[in-house]
C-alpha cells in the first residue's frame, strides 16, 4: 500500500527556519542567560505556590515563631541570652522544616503529577532546576528563621554580633545549612515515591533532628548525644555556630549550651562547607539521574 | 536521513513497566511536515509511545530517533503535551504560562492568541485548581502550541473538549501544519482522524495499521448495518463485536471481495434478521476506529507503518 501523503507545507522561509531549528543546540544549552532564566522560573514558581496559599505561607514561615512564643509563654526563669539561644535553636528547626518539608513537597508534587515527564522533553538544565528550587527554599528558610528571631526580640531575648566577622559567618553558615538539608529531601522524595509519604517523612526528620540533638544542639543537656559529636552534626553544628556569633555571653555552661565547647574556629565553617559541597554534588547527581534520566552527571 | 523525509523513527520499540508490557514491537515513521494521528482505545499505550517519541521515556528495547539522533538527545526539537502534566494547580493560568515562558527558550507570545481562541483568556487569573478538565486541557494546549519547534506531540488534546472547541483545535493544528510543522496527535476520538494526513492505529502493543485516511477506509471489509435490536444475533455473523453508530448497530462482514451481497445473505440466514433490515454501510472514521480496536490481530490485514 502506498503511504505517500499530501502534507501541508509552509513557505521556504518557514522550512529554512525549521532546518536551522534542527541543528544541535547543546552550545545554547550552556548559555548562562538561559540557565538563569530557567533557574528563576523555578524560583518564582516555588515562591508563587507558597504565596498563593495563606495556610502554607503561615505554616512554613510562622510555625517556628509560634512554637518559640509558646515556649516563652510557659515561663522561663533564665536570662535574656538563654531565650536567644532557644530562639536560634527553634529558628534553625524552622529553616530545616522549610528545606525538608517545603522543598521536598514541591519536588514530590512535580514528580507525582508527571511534570518531570514534560520537563524531560524540554531543553532544561537539571542544575538550573535544582538551583532555582534552592533559591526559593533559601528565601523561605531565611524568612522562617528571621520570624523566630523577631519573636525573640519582641519577647526580650538578647542578641548581639560577636564581631564584624560574625556577619559573613552567620550568612554563610545559614546558606550552607539550607543547601545541605534541601538535598537531604531529594532521596527522601525519590525513595517515598509518594507526595504524602514524603511530606510525613521529611517533617519527621526535621522534628527528630531537633529533639535528638537538644534544640538542634542549642541545649546539649537536653540531648541524649554526648561529647563533641554535636559540633559535627549537620543540624547542630550550624546552630551552635549561630548561637556563638549571635548571643553575647561567655557563660555557655551556665546557659546549658556547653559542653561541648562552642565551635568557634573557621574550621567548623569549612566543615559545614564540605557537607554542603558533598550534598550539592549528590543532589545534582540524583536529580540528573532519577528525575531527568540523563546519566549521572550533567 | 535513513528515510528521505522521516523526522521521527521508532524501530522495534518495546516498553514495559514492572515486567508488564505496554508496547511490544512498535515500528513507526513520522514524516516531515505531516499531521499523523495516532489512534487507539484508552490504555493501549499511546501516551507511552508519545513519551518515547518526545525523549521523555526510554524504550525498554528498540530505538527512537529524532532527526537521526536519539530522541532523548533532541529535547530542543519537540513540544510535548502530556495530559494533565503541564500545569500546576496551585498557580493561576497566567502564572503557569509565565513559568513556561521563562523555562523554555523557544516559548513565544502565541499563547495569547491560542488562549483567546480557545476561550480561556478571561480565566487566566484564576487558580488552575478551579478549572474544569476541559479548561486545563485548553491551557495546556495553549502552552504546548506556543513553543516554536519543528515537531509537536499532543497527547489526547481534544479529550474533554466540546465540539466547537474541537473544531478550533483542528484549525490550530492545520495552521501548524501549513507552517511546515510536523504533528503527532494521539487520540481515541474518531473525529480527530478528519485532520490527519496519515492515521496510525496502535493495538495489541504494536502499530496495527498506518496510512492515509482514504487508504485505510478503502481497506475496511464491508460493513453490515441494522436498525433492529438484534445485536446479539448480529454478533454471530460478523468479525469482532457489533458496535452502535447513530442509533444503528454495525459490524464487519467476513467477506473481502468486491461484492458483499452474498455475505449479507449469509448473515441474514445466520442471524435470522430480515434481509430488508440489513444493509452495507459506507465506512466512516468510527468504523475505522472500531475495526482496529474491536477485531483481533489475526482478523486484520497488515499495512505499512
Amino acid at each position: 500500500m502506498s503511504t505517500e501523503t499530501q502534507t501541508g507545507r509552509g513557505s521556504d522561509a518557514d522550512l529554512e527556519r525549521n532546518r536551522q531549528d534542527r541543528e544541535p543546540t547543546r552550545d545554547r544549552d550552556r548559555d548562562p542567560r538561559r540557565w538563569l532564566a530557567q533557574a528563576s522560573a523555578f524560583t518564582r514558581r516555588s515562591l508563587q505556590e507558597v504565596h498563593n496559599s495563606w495556610l502554607l505561607l503561615g505554616w512554613v514561615i510562622a510555625f517556628p515563631a509560634i512554637m518559640y512564643l509558646f515556649f516563652v509563654a510557659q515561663g522561663t526563669d533564665g536570662p535574656a541570652t538563654a531565650d536567644a539561644i532557644i530562639s536560634i535553636g527553634i529558628g534553625v528547626m524552622g529553616a530545616l522544616f522549610v528545606c525538608l518539608y517545603l522543598f521536598g513537597d514541591q519536588l514530590a508534587g512535580d514528580l507525582e503529577d508527571r511534570r518531570y515527564a514534560a520537563y524531560r522533553s524540554m531543553p532544561l538544565s537539571p542544575a538550573a532546576d535544582l538551583a532555582g528550587r534552592m533559591a526559593a527554599g533559601l528565601v523561605l528558610a531565611t524568612a522562617a528563621f528571621a520570624a523566630t528571631i523577631l519573636a525573640g526580640v519582641a519577647t526580650g531575648a538578647e542578641y548581639s554580633l560577636r564581631g564584624p566577622e560574625s556577619i559573613p559567618i552567620v550568612v554563610v553558615a545559614g546558606l550552607l545549612t539550607c543547601v545541605f538539608w534541601m538535598v537531604v529531601a531529594i532521596p527522601i522524595v525519590l525513595a517515598a515515591d509518594n507526595e504524602s509519604v514524603a511530606e510525613w517523612v521529611s517533617s519527621l526528620v526535621a522534628v527528630a533532628a531537633f529533639i535528638l540533638t537538644g534544640f538542634n544542639g542549642a541545649l546539649p543537656a537536653q540531648s541524649p548525644i554526648e561529647g563533641e559529636l554535636l559540633n559535627y552534626l549537620p543540624n547542630a553544628l550550624p546552630t551552635r555556630l549561630l548561637v556563638y556569633h549571635l548571643v553575647p555571653t561567655e557563660n555557655w555552661t551556665e546557659l546549658g549550651a556547653a559542653p561541648p565547647a562552642m565551635p568557634t574556629g573557621l574550621e567548623f565553617v569549612a566543615l559545614l562547607a564540605g557537607y554542603a559541597i558533598v550534598a550539592l554534588v549528590a543532589g545534582t547527581v540524583l536529580l540528573n539521574r532519577y528525575a531527568y534520566d540523563r546519566g549521572w552527571w550533567p | 536521513m535513513a528515510v528521505s523525509d522521516a523526522v521521527v523513527t521508532a524501530s522495534g520499540v518495546r516498553k514495559s513497566f514492572d515486567e508488564e508490557g505496554v508496547l511490544e514491537d512498535v515500528d513507526l515513521t513520522v514524516r516531515d511536515g505531516e499531521l499523523l494521528v495516532l489512534m487507539g482505545p484508552n490504555g493501549v499505550g499511546k501516551s507511552v509511545l508519545l513519551s518515547c517519541l518526545a525523549g521523555s521515556d526510554r524504550p525498554t528495547e528498540g530505538s527512537v530517533s529524532v532527526f537521526d539522533e536519539p530522541a532523548t538527545a533532541r529535547a530542543d526539537t519537540t513540544s510535548f503535551l502530556l495530559q494533565d502534566a503541564l500545569c500546576h494547580e496551585k498557580l493561576t493560568g497566567r502564572e503557569n504560562v509565565a513559568f513556561y515562558d521563562r523555562l523554555h527558550p523557544e516559548f513565544t507570545d502565541a499563547w495569547r492568541d491560542y488562549a483567546d481562541r480557545l476561550g480561556i483568556a478571561e480565566d487566566l487569573e484564576r487558580p488552575v485548581e478551579n478549572y474544569s478538565g476541559g479548561m486545563v486541557r485548553k491551557l495546556e494546549l495553549s502552552i504546548a502550541a506556543s513553543i516554536d519547534v519543528p515537531i509537536y506531540l499532543f497527547d489526547e488534546p481534544t479529550a474533554a473538549l466540546d465540539l466547537p472547541t474541537v473544531q478550533t483545535v483542528h484549525d490550530l493544528f492545520r495552521e501548524k501544519r501549513a507552517a511546515g510543522k510536523t504533528l503527532v496527535v494521539a487520540s481515541h476520538r474518531p473525529m480527530d482522524a478528519d485532520i490527519a494526513d496519515r492515521v496510525a492505529f496502535l493495538a495489541d502493543g504494536e502499530i496495527a495499521a498506518a496510512g492515509t485516511p482514504d487508504e485505510l477506509l478503502a481497506s475496511l471489509p464491508p460493513i453490515l448495518e441494522t436498525g433492529t435490536a438484534h445485536t446479539g444475533a448480529l454478533a454471530d455473523a460478523i468479525r469482532g463485536d457489533p458496535y452502535a453508530v447513530a442509533g444503528n448497530v454495525r459490524g464487519f462482514l467476513p467477506a473481502d471481495g468486491d461484492d458483499p451481497d452474498p455475505a449479507v445473505d449469509d448473515a441474514a440466514a445466520a442471524t435470522g434478521i430480515d434481509p430488508d433490515d440489513l444493509a452495507v454501510a459506507e465506512p466512516t472514521y468510527t468504523d475505522l476506529f472500531n475495526y482496529y480496536t474491536n477485531t483481533g490481530p489475526d482478523e486484520r490485514p497488515t499495512h505499512n507503518r
